[in-house]
């Protein structure tokens, strides 16, 4: 290891995003014009559909089947977004939601920054065990324990309330191995170092380690919280009363409940669409998405 | 030396216990929240599916019974048969059209910021978000896809009421949702890979697709691995879109496999047949990861 | 088992130390003592040993075997941190996240006992920054600095802790050659000006001549030699530190001892200078230092043979001089020298010039070498 990749040390996926260097070579122009080509195809088709959601939520629900369809409500009715705020605790559920994920993915940015600190540099007794059963576990669909996690969380006399949700996605192994795969990319003199200069080795990590990690620690707590954000199956097991739901749930919900009224699901699709999207935005500048791939390749 | 042998070996044990008991205290809060939501559940899975009992009844030994019933249960096969249909074709499908947008990312000079926060809303929606949007988008009476199939003359298609087209749309909207993700998932791999071979193999005159073949798609190998493991164990767990947009339907064309894991639990209550539908997705998932580690080894 | 045993005016002290990883073994069981103030070199071909032998010193790798005493103290089982042992990386190993001056304030903002105040902090921060002439620089990061003021920094969070022993790690072996040079004398004025004991990492021969009291060459997990300098190049221990201290490098030749206890070298009789003769009949190897060989016109020469090539160095020549029946010799000669490749010179050997090991490579003896009657 030379003196400047110690001292200019990043990790590994800063490193890929900061050096922007494209592998390739200049392009030719019909290239870049394709490219440009796809990705307007590709953006189109990935935002149409939200403009059909706004025209949507814009009308009255009675004048949603004119034909041919007009994509431009006249007069514009906000009626939906009113009723979706007067008749459903849908501010409750923007709370409960970013409440959980964000309680979620801090608690796991911190274990997880920890085990793989452990994993990636300590010397311990049954370190390979621990890293094979972790490793295996990753495997494990969280959908095929529903039942048992139904009555565990009943057990632990849990079920319709935060600990329900924020609980058992901890459980969830793969940000460990993230985690150590950007820790790994830290030089061991780095930490020998503050080992040497008379530093715990929780010191260290909270000093050395988690400064260092931070790009790689921003864009995993993105995957945490868009992870969580969407989750659905579990909440709608675990926690029935309506006040303590996630959006995500609360939203199917309305369907059901209210039998087809399109515009204000609408309306509630895209205000709960509102949270996350800010959450990424407001990330999207320290947002170099890592290359998470590194996590697995032992 | 000062010490005998056997005072080293006592000190040398000691020292290295300390260092043992820290690391497990860094590994601790996973450690305990990996036992309880993992393994218990992992475990009482396996005991369940030899007990019987409902919700509220006691539970009994049963021996294979469970596993009898789930294997001669014709409903059991199609969700499985579904499942794995619904992942053939949304993964690699979700792949293709990821690549060829990171690709194109990859080669333009500006304007990259933009287009991948547009590219990446669709993965911020929940699934029964994206499920619902695609309700109207594909609706038979006042959807845009059959407004135009209408105006081309033809008649409007009920996407999500033929058996034989509901899941292939399910599928279409997962990969609608996904593609934002893998395109930033790919696009973080294309941009980490090193240029210099890419001027050596340009002066070696490589062609742009002989070059895609022979030095990216191998260069990309840990990304892909990533790719599909994660990819494999996501999709087979399909539950979302289904709930919300079919739940099942139509003639059970859509039940998945957490679909009926659910529905045994909620709807008919027999948690020895849910356990043992559940454990039989485990060894599922295991196998085919282990399957794909297998296939996708470094083979240096 | 070893006689050694610590004593406390010896600041470091190694008793037959090993160290294996596995079933390979990279060090060979060795005893060393550095003591107080005493600058310490360990020298030695990439891939020897030399940073092991440190990281275990400074507790960052497990001792094998052996113990290892830092002021009269058994350590083997006490954390780096209590050692009181301070080191400088190969890399510097500076937190890039980190200012100079925190860098450099990081050891005492760790210390506990005692914990110290922040305007102490604060001075003895400035004073190690002073010693090193960083001043100007503490509110940088080390991504801002040019490799001798990284490695500056680097220094100055080694001593701002005032520890008992340093350890440095081949600190100088990123720099250019130029930086080098001056890195060393002012490593060497600050070892004068705190006098604490040193053990130097380096696998440059001249690094080691000119700085160390006393220097270790290693090879191959093993101390082939402990001694100074001086020591190393006029008696050098074995084939392996001849060839490795002085430049250019000693060509040996493999020879048999004459009936008469002496050696025939071409036109030479090599006569040992130890006071018992050479085993007639034995298999040696002599190595001939090429900075003792002169080219020189005088009849006192011993040798005599053809020019086959010339390095021109600028302080003085090299010259590869064919003695004939397969043998030759390097030569040093006046830098402005007139001969030329083709050219017949005559050689003198200084005293020390020749040295002849046995058949493992142990040094024996070293020789004189006189002209042959014809
Ligand atoms: N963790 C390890 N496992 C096995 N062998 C190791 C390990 N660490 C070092 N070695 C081996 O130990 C030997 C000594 O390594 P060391 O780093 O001490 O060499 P060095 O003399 O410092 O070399 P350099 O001058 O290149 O820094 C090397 O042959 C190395 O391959
Ligand atoms: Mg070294």
């Amino acid at each position: 290891m030379t003196a400047m990749s110690t001292t200019e040390h990043k990790t590994r996926g800063a490193d890929a995003s900061k050096g922007r260097a494209r592998s390739g070579l200049p392009r030719s122009r019909p290239a870049i014009s394709l490219s440009y080509v796809i990705l307007f195809i590709g953006v189109a088709i990935a935002l149409v559909p939200f403009l059909y959601v706004v025209s949507t939520s814009l009308k009255e629900s009675t004048s949603l089947f004119s034909y041919p369809p007009d994509w431009i409500p006249s007069p514009i009715f906000w009626g939906n977004f009113e009723s979706l705020f007067a008749d459903h605790p849908f501010v409750l559920w923007t709370i409960n939601t970013l409440f959980v994920a964000g309680a979620v993915t801090a608690l796991k940015l911190w274990f997880d920054s920890m085990a793989g600190y452990a994993l990636a540099k300590m010397e311990f007794a049954g370190r390979r065990g621990v890293a094979l059963l972790l490793l295996l576990s990753v495997a494990i669909p969280i959908s095929a324990l529903i039942i048992p996690m139904f009555f565990v969380v009943r057990y632990l006399g849990l079920l319709n309330t935060y600990w329900a949700l924020i609980l058992p996605p901890l459980a969830n192994p793969l940000g460990i191995f993230m985690a150590r795969s950007f820790i790994v990319g830290i030089p061991d003199d780095l930490e020998a170092s503050a080992r040497l200069d008379g530093a715990s080795e929780f010191t260290i990590y909270r000093k050395i380690v988690l400064p260092l990690i931070r790009p790689g620690l921003v864009v995993l707590g993105m995957f945490t919280f868009m992870l969580q954000y969407t989750s659905f199956i579990w909440p709608l097991i675990a926690v029935s009363d309506s006040d303590r739901q996630v959006l995500a749930v609360g939203i199917s919900g309305l369907q059901s409940a209210f039998l087809q009224d399109w515009g204000l699901l609408s309306a509630g699709m895209l205000v709960a669409a509102v949270p996350i999207t800010v959450v990424f935005l407001l990330v999207q500048k320290a947002f170099v998405f890592n290359d998470l791939s590194g996590a697995l390749k032992e | 030396m000062t010490l005998s042998p056997e005072e080293h070996r006592r000190l040398a044990k000691r020292y290295r216990r300390r260092t043992t008991l820290t690391a497990y205290a860094f590994l601790g809060p996973n450690l305990v929240a990996f036992a309880v939501f993992l393994l218990i559940p992992v475990v009482w899975l396996l005991v369940s599916t030899f007990r019987t009992g409902g919700v509220l009844g006691p539970a009994e030994f049963v021996g294979l019974d469970n596993w009898r019933d789930t294997f001669s249960d014709p409903l059991a096969r199609t969700s499985i048969r579904n499942t794995v249909v619904y992942s053939a074709m949304a993964i690699p499908t979700v792949f293709i059209i990821a690549m060829i947008l990171a690709l194109a990312l990859n080669a333009i000079p500006r304007g990259g910021a933009p287009i991948r926060v547009a590219l990446y809303l669709p993965t911020l929606q929940p699934a029964v978000v994206a499920a619902f949007i695609f309700t109207f988008v594909l609706h038979p009476d006042f959807g845009v896809i059959n407004y135009a199939v209408r105006w081309l003359g033809g008649d409007p298609i009920n996407f999500l009421g033929d058996t034989t087209l509901a899941l292939p749309t399910i599928a279409g909207i997962e990969v609608w949702r996904g593609t934002g993700f893998w395109t930033m998932m790919f696009l973080a791999g294309l941009t980490a890979l090193p240029g210099e071979l890419y001027h050596a193999a340009e002066l070696d005159g490589a062609g742009a697709i002989r070059r895609f073949i022979r030095l990216t798609l191998p260069l990309l190998r840990p990304t892909f691995y990533f790719a599909v493991i994660f990819a494999t164990i996501v999709n087979l767990q399909l539950f979302d879109s289904v709930f919300a947009l079919t739940d099942g339907g139509p003639v059970n064309s859509t039940v998945s496999v957490s679909l009926y894991i659910y529905r045994s639990l909620f709807l008919f209550g027999d948690i020895g047949f849910g356990a043992t539908l559940s454990f039989l997705l485990v060894i599922t998932v295991l196998l085919l990861t282990g399957l794909q580690t297998y296939l996708l080894r470094d083979r240096k | 088992m070893s006689a050694v045993s610590p004593r406390a005016d010896v600041a470091v002290s190694l008793i037959q130390v090993a160290k294996s990883y596995g079933d390979v073994e990279v060090l060979q069981p060795f005893d060393l003592q550095v003591g107080e103030g005493e600058f310490v070199v360990l020298l030695g071909p990439s891939g020897c040993g030399k940073s092991t032998i440190m990281k275990m010193i400074a507790g960052l790798e497990e001792v094998s075997h052996g113990e290892i005493h830092v002021a009269g103290e058994l350590v083997n089982y006490v954390r780096p941190r209590d050692r009181d042992v301070s080191m400088v990386f190969q890399n510097y190993a500076l937190y890039p996240h980190m200012t100079v001056r925190d860098n450099i304030a990081f050891p005492l903002t760790m210390s506990r006992r005692p914990r110290l105040k922040r305007d102490v902090i604060g001075a003895r921060t400035l004073e190690a920054a002073d010693i090193v002439d960083l001043a100007p620089y503490l509110d940088r990061k080390p991504a801002q600095l040019s490799g001798g003021q990284r490695q500056r920094v680097a220094l100055a969070r080694a001593i701002v802790r005032q520890p008992a022993v340093f350890l440095m790690d081949e600190p100088l072996s990123n720099l250019d050659a130029l930086l080098r040079a001056d890195m060393r004398t002012s490593l060497l004025e600050v070892h004068a000006r705190i006098k604490k004991a040193t053990l130097y990492v380096t696998h440059d021969q001249i690094e080691a001549m000119t700085m160390a009291d006393r220097v270790v060459v290693l090879n191959a997990g093993r101390i082939q030699q402990i001694g100074r300098p001086r020591d190393l190049y006029t008696a050098p221990a074995n084939t392996f530190v001849a060839q490795f201290i002085g430049s250019p490098r000693m060509p040996l030749h493999d020879l048999e001892v004459r009936d008469d206890g002496t050696l025939s070298f071409a036109d030479a009789t090599l006569t040992g200078d130890a006071d018992v003769p050479l085993a007639p009949g034995a298999s040696v190897t002599v190595g001939l230092r090429p900075s003792a060989l002169r080219a020189t016109s005088s009849a006192s020469a011993c040798f005599a043979g053809k020019v086959t090539r010339r390095d021109y160095l600028g302080s003085d020549s090299y010259l590869d001089v064919d003695l004939g029946a397969g043998l030759s010799v390097m030569v040093r000669a006046e830098a402005d020298s007139a001969v030329r490749p083709g050219d017949t010179v005559r050689v003198a050997a200084d005293p020390g010039a020749i040295h002849v090991f046995d058949d493992v490579g142990a040094r024996v003896c070293g020789a004189s070498a006189r002209r042959q009657k014809r």
